[in-house]
């Protein structure tokens, strides 16, 4: 498939419909995404979330004619990623080490939440904040997980996260404020500051 | 093409995996729609009653009446009632309207506050063409324990030692009527010219009254005051 890279989604959705073929680049255009993000909701490993992964494109591909334009692609698909993660994690309650993955380099934009100052130049020290990172967010409830992931690591706004999460945006807005303040203060008492 | 792109293209080749009809999801739309509507009129049917108690009340009455918390709670039994079924009828309500498409967009108490207007506005109307009426008596007639506990209300008003009956006129005489109470019970009511007849409605066969006065024997009883309740009323709470 050679689909011009500008080719909305929404168009290669209905494209899809007639020929199925077409599903080729929208898999391509989203599964670096969603493998992220589904790692980084549910830290499973890579083996795991590539079965999420699977899971999702099928049921995307299956509810295609459900996808309501009005929507932006990427938040129903990652909304149907949420739902296929958080489905695969109660069904394998206990089997799976849960945590949030975080060892990518643009993790280290939830460190913005600190407004830190602090040189992550040096390798290791670099390499210990992400550890700090990783162990503040796995101490935070679920539900601020997912808006803190989606909002500072998948970059969306809150109509998306809202789209995402189905809960209305004043919520996604006060869940994002209350997320803030206890990571900081979880920030806090890790020495995440410096 | 990636090795993951394959491998998912690669299974909704060799499963044959097709989407789902879009009529199956416009069915489905529609279906949760219809839910809705039919949990809202649920809700206004149900905030009618509410209205068929409150209005069918004789306030004035039940106010000199109630003699005590226990007697109170029982009282107000068909509010708490229609009350509470109201709202489990609007939660329901708004979590079929979260399932809709956009439903989760709009907060929950904006949600279940529209629907309380529109119940309180369909309800009152309801109440106006008395379809209440249809359903207070379905409901008394094979709703077991709702007509209990519609009777023993009644029947709380009953309590001739105590001076108050409550019940129906049978016949009229010049200084005296007979009188079948809310037991079963017939009595011989006696009356002068300075019984006092409160709420200007006159003693009449076949209406509905409560007296209060004084027990002289197992079936007389002396009146002091007689509330004839009004055209509509056939006692003092809604029935």
């Amino acid at each position: 498939m050679n689909e011009d890279p500008k080719t909305s989604d929404t168009k290669l959705v209905k494209l899809t419909l007639k020929n199925p073929e077409c599903f080729t680049p929208l898999v391509e255009r989203y599964e670096q995404k969603l493998f992220r993000y589904i790692r980084r909701l549910s830290g499973l490993s890579k083996e795991c979330a590539e079965d999420v992964l699977q899971e999702v494109f099928i049921k995307i591909y299956r509810n295609l004619n459900n996808f309501d334009t009005s929507l932006k692609f990427s938040s129903w698909a990652y909304r149907i990623a949420h739902n296929e993660t958080v489905n695969y994690l109660r069904k394998h309650r206990g089997k799976e080490p849960v945590s949030i993955e975080t060892d990518d380099p643009d993790t280290l934009s939830l460190i913005d939440i600190l407004e830190s100052n602090t040189n992550i130049a040096d390798e290791a020290a670099k390499k210990e904040l992400q550890e700090k990172v990783r162990t503040t967010l796995k101490q935070l409830p679920k539900k601020y997980q997912e808006v803190l992931v989606l909002r500072f690591l998948e970059d969306m706004n809150y109509k998306e996260i809202s789209d995402v999460l189905k809960k209305p945006e004043g919520t996604i807005a006060a869940l994002l404020n209350r997320a803030k303040t206890k990571f900081k203060q979880l920030a806090i008492e890790h020495n995440l500051k410096p | 093409m990636s090795k993951i792109s394959k491998s998912i293209i690669d299974r909704i080749k060799k499963n044959e995996i097709k989407p789902i009809p879009r009529w199956k999801f416009v069915l489905w739309r529609l279906l949760f729609w219809a839910l809705f509507i039919v949990a809202v009129l649920m809700g206004s049917v149900s905030m009618g009653m509410v209205f068929h108690q409150i209005f069918g009340t004789e306030w004035g009455f039940i106010q000199h009446s109630i003699a005590s918390p226990f007697h109170g709670l029982i009282f107000l039994s068909p509010y708490i009632c229609w009350v509470a079924i109201l709202a489990i009828i609007l939660l329901i309500a708004y979590k079929i309207f979260y399932k809709t498409d956009k439903g989760y967009r709009y907060r929950p108490g904006l949600v279940i506050s529209v629907s309380v207007l529109i119940s309180i506005i369909l309800g009152f109307g309801f109440y106006q063409i008395r379809a209440t009426q249809g359903l207070e008596d379905f409901m008394r007639n094979y709703v077991k324990p709702y007509g209990e506990m519609q009777e023993y209300r009644e029947e709380m008003w009953v309590d001739p030692e105590d001076g108050i009956i409550l019940g129906e006129i049978i016949e009229v005489g010049d200084t005296s009527f007979t009188f079948e109470d809310a037991s079963g019970g017939n009595w011989t009511v006696y009356f002068d010219e300075n019984v006092e007849l409160p709420g200007y409605h006159t003693i009449e066969a076949g209406k509905q009254a409560f007296v209060k006065g004084e027990m002289i024997d197992d079936d007389e009883f002396n009146a002091n005051e007689v509330k004839v309740m009004g055209k509509n009323s056939q006692s003092p709470f809604a029935n």
